[in-house]
């Protein structure tokens, strides 16, 4: 149901693009775990990116949706080491850890000084659900867990316009709410991440 | 107006770059190229309350015993004997390095404090795959035969062979009938594949050898 609603929300947002002046962007986007993400995969995440498009209200303000991927992995060689009660385990082998991140969020943003200036700065917030999947392989065993989570992500950044297109460069602290359970068990299933995009605009005004 | 439009192709030109750039890096799954040596586990399990240091001599039987399911079938049918002489006697070496003394053909259970014995257990495990998607183990050309891939354009199947050891260290003391409780044991899991005869017993040695070094709290020396 809740994907219902965001793909029809993403959809007028698409039809109000043709509409108003707006700005469709793709960025490239990488990544650093954070809290529950970052103690599963401490890797910086080179794989990545998003799709965005936002329409303007006004001189300043925009609204409109985003699509994201980011890949997260690490391969990790250290000892397992389990205390359950008297019972302790240590198991060697290799860990390979996954995590795949689609944000699907609609957002709004605030943009500083006027529209031609060279550079304009904004800040804006997404909104909406993330789907997250989880692996954890080791040795020829695999475990795989994949929720939908509700979570939201501020965002600064700056547009530096170049005729009718533009650079854009910004920052996201996503996270995603508890949802399910993680791939190692526990209830306590909050993700989150900082994300470091730069793309391509493409101006409609 | 051709302004425009060339300004809309360079647009095109970018879009399809980027697009290119991030198919290219973005995979959901990266491949690190694992051998299967990569797949091998070694895991190990004692009882914190054990005092390991009241244990000083052993003895090991001298056999194998092959998991088959089947009691009128003592051999297995992914595994070979042929490793079974090793696999005991780099057992007995890593007990003698740690301390203990070996008895060979007890008399009795007095005779000794712990007996250890091993099992081994091989399973074929066949995978299936829907078309273009490729979820599991092990890619193309691991497995003591060739995986092999079926029904075209339906679905796929990937066969693989999978082997495991299990050393089991058991206080004679606690051998009540008809359970065992053990001690301490070790589990060795890895794919089987169709190295030489060398390289397996090499990989073999260095997987027990460390069942041992990760449990220094055996040592009785």
């Amino acid at each position: 149901m809740k994907f219902k609603i965001l793909t029809l929300a993403l959809l007028f947002i698409s039809i109000n693009l043709s509409a108003q002046g707006f700005l469709g962007a793709i960025s490239y986007s990488t990544a650093l775990g954070m809290g529950n993400t970052g103690d599963y995969i401490d890797n910086f995440s080179y794989k990545g990116f998003q799709f965005e498009g936002r329409s303007f209200t006004n001189r300043n303000w925009t609204f409109g949706g985003t699509f994201g991927w980011n890949v997260f992995d690490q391969k990790i060689t250290d000892m397992i080491h389990i205390e359950e009660g008297d019972k302790v385990s240590d198991i060697d082998g290799t860990q390979v850890r996954y995590i795949n991140s689609f944000p699907m969020m609609v957002n709004g943003h605030y943009y500083f000084l006027k529209r031609r200036s060279p550079v304009r700065p904004f800040l804006g917030l997404n909104v909406g659900v993330y789907y997250i999947t989880q692996r954890f392989e080791l040795g020829v065993f695999q475990i795989e867990r994949d929720n939908w989570h509700f979570g939201f992500a501020p965002e600064a950044g700056v547009l530096i316009p170049i005729g009718n297109m533009a650079i854009m460069a910004n920052a996201k602290y996503n996270y995603a709410f508890s949802a399910g359970q993680s791939v190692t068990g526990s209830t306590d299933n909050t993700q989150a991440y900082m994300s470091f995009n730069i793309g391509l605009v493409f101006m409609g005004y | 107006m051709k302004r425009l439009i060339e300004q809309g192709k360079n647009g095109a030109k970018a879009v399809l770059f980027l697009l290119i750039v991030t198919g290219f890096l973005t995979s959901c799954y990266t491949d690190y190229g694992l051998s299967s040596q990569d797949h091998d586990l070694v895991i190990t399990q004692y009882n914190k309350k054990t005092n390991f240091s009241k244990y000083k001599k052993y003895a090991i039987i001298d056999s194998v015993f092959h998991i088959t399911g089947d009691t009128s079938k003592p051999n297995s049918e992914y595994l070979s004997r042929a490793y079974d002489d090793f696999i005991i006697n780099t057992i007995k070496n890593n007990m003698n390095s740690l301390g203990y003394t070996e008895v060979v053909n007890p008399k009795d259970t007095n005779d000794v404090d712990i007996v250890l014995y091993v099992a081994a257990l091989g399973t074929k495990v066949e995978q299936y795959y829907y078309g273009g998607w490729w979820g599991g183990y092990p890619c193309c050309g691991w497995g003591y035969y060739p995986p092999y891939w079926g029904y075209p354009g339906y679905v796929g199947t990937s066969t693989y062979y999978v082997g495991s050891l299990f050393i089991n260290y058991v206080d004679v003391a606690n051998i009540t009938h008809p359970t065992v409780d053990v001690e301490w044991h070790a589990i060795l899991n890895g794919l089987l594949d169709n190295s030489s005869h060398t390289i397996t017993q090499n990989r073999l040695k260095e997987k027990i050898d460390q069942a041992f070094d990760q449990s220094p709290y055996l040592s009785v020396k």
